[in-house]
């Protein structure tokens, strides 16, 4: 589906009809890009900057809710470059709380995508190429960033949904989340794996058997007594325990703010098929085992 | 690019291009050249090939105006084949723009078309874009490109 396709059925916008508009728009573009150098541009040069036109058009129709009926497009534009730029400010703000809340698990994959934030920003071309994310991001979250989201909006949101991943990462102790890192992984600082997915597992899971979810420490036993808390499988009843599990982490941890509870919950939703469908042994690997004995 | 080709009002640009090079024949009509309606048709046709052909897009009227109005006293070009020179210096145009990779500006790039084409390929198009070729791979500091010699001093 073309990109103007794309904005037309979102925002109830039709470009098609405003190509009047939208074309000086383009125009007005290349001028200021080329500087008046050229008057031809190679398409994939020429397409980036209408998908920069669009992308400012979209973030100002998307962050004001205005109906883009009544408004001229070349101010719609404007305004969403203005919006652009404020969404890179705190995406700035938001890069400076990811370094700080790094739980430093010594992560390669990690530290490289807070790297490459960081060439982001050096690179970022607002002006023209809003749309563009001139960096590579390696580092998955628990809850990947859609692939809709482009520009500086992506950068954002990932670094909005890293943040809440290293807050909860933050209220272990460094070493009793490495130590659990090691049994879900020996190698999970070479790997491009996500760190925060195994550490919450088993903190639900110790959650879940009412257990202090600050020690990490899952052994087998407890892995089976799991695996019967949820045999027979009920899927009303495994809700309800799930969310209670994720409420009491939430006031262990003295995380209040609506967007990591959210965060959490889908999180435990997300593992909602695995403790259905997954074996006795399986539940083993899900949870992490630490130690064969109870500490 | 679907977007693009969607956007660009290309019945308007031609119509444009077409007043464009009408009025180009009043300039050019002092060294005997004119273009006759056939000739821009054909000429508006080539620059739309070479666009196609070059990944290109043009958001002015091209190159045409600033090629007539910089060719058009030149020694070598005569009515014979002044439209179907005109359309291949377009063509070399838009493919030197990509070569350089955006370097050249658009009068840079005409400018030096002209004085190679004026100077030592003597009205040769084919040594226009072998020498074009060279400046940009094979001398890209060299800045004086087409420039005429110093005169040789004698003792």
């Amino acid at each position: 589906m073309s990109l103007l396709k794309k904005i037309e059925l979102v925002h109830t916008i039709n470009l098609s009809q405003r190509q009047e508009e939208l074309y000086p728009l383009l125009e007005r573009q290349v001028k200021l890009y080329t500087m008046g150098d050229s008057s031809s541009l190679p398409a994939e040069t020429a397409q980036g900057l209408l998908r920069s036109v669009c992308f400012c058009i979209e973030t100002h129709l998307t962050f004001s809710g205005k109906s883009a009926d009544g408004y001229p497009l070349v101010q719609l534009f404007e305004e969403g470059q203005r919006d652009v730029w404020r969404l890179t400010e705190e995406a700035k703000s938001l890069f400076d709380e990811a370094k700080r809340t790094d739980p430093s698990f010594g992560s390669i994959a990690y530290r490289g995508t807070l790297d490459e934030v960081e060439i982001f920003f050096r690179m970022y071309n607002l002006r023209f190429f809003s749309h563009a994310i001139p960096c590579m991001i390696d580092y998955p979250l628990c809850h990947p960033v859609p692939e809709s989201l482009e520009g500086v909006r992506y950068i954002g949101e990932y670094l909005r949904r890293l943040i809440l991943e290293n807050r909860f990462c933050g209220c272990l102790t460094r070493q009793d989340a490495i130590r659990l890192l090691i049994v879900h992984h020996p190698e999970f600082r070479e790997l491009v794996i996500n760190l925060f997915e195994p550490i919450f597992a088993c903190a639900l899971g110790l959650a879940l058997l009412n257990r202090d979810t600050a020690t990490l420490r899952l052994d087998s036993t407890d892995c089976d007594r799991l695996y019967r808390l949820f045999r027979p499988w009920n899927e009303a009843r495994a809700r309800t325990w799930l969310r209670e599990a994720v409420n009491r982490l939430c006031i262990r941890f003295r995380l209040w703010d609506t967007g990591m509870r959210c965060h959490l919950m889908d999180t435990a939703e997300d593992l909602f098929p695995r403790l259905k469908t997954t074996t006795r042994e399986g539940y083993r690997g899900l949870f992490s085992i630490v130690s064969e004995h109870k500490m | 690019m679907e977007d693009l080709y969607d956007l660009i009002p290309f019945s308007d640009k031609r119509k444009q291009l077409m007043t464009t090079l009408q009025s180009c024949n009043l300039p050019s009509a002092r060294y005997g050249l004119t273009l006759s309606r056939v000739d821009m048709q054909m000429m508006a046709e080539k620059q739309a090939e070479a666009l196609l052909g070059t990944g290109r897009f043009e958001f002015g009227h091209g190159p045409y105006e600033k090629l007539i109005y910089a060719f058009c006293d030149s020694p070598y070009l005569t009515q014979t084949d002044y439209a179907e020179t005109l359309a291949k210096l377009c063509a070399m145009f838009y493919q030197f723009k990509n070569e350089s990779g955006e370097q050249w500006s658009d009068d840079e790039l005409i400018d030096s078309m002209k004085r190679l084409y004026d100077g030592e390929c003597h009205g040769s198009l084919d040594l226009v874009e072998d020498r074009l070729w060279q400046a940009l791979h094979l001398h890209p500091n060299d800045e004086d490109m087409g420039e005429e010699d110093e005169p040789f001093e004698e003792d």
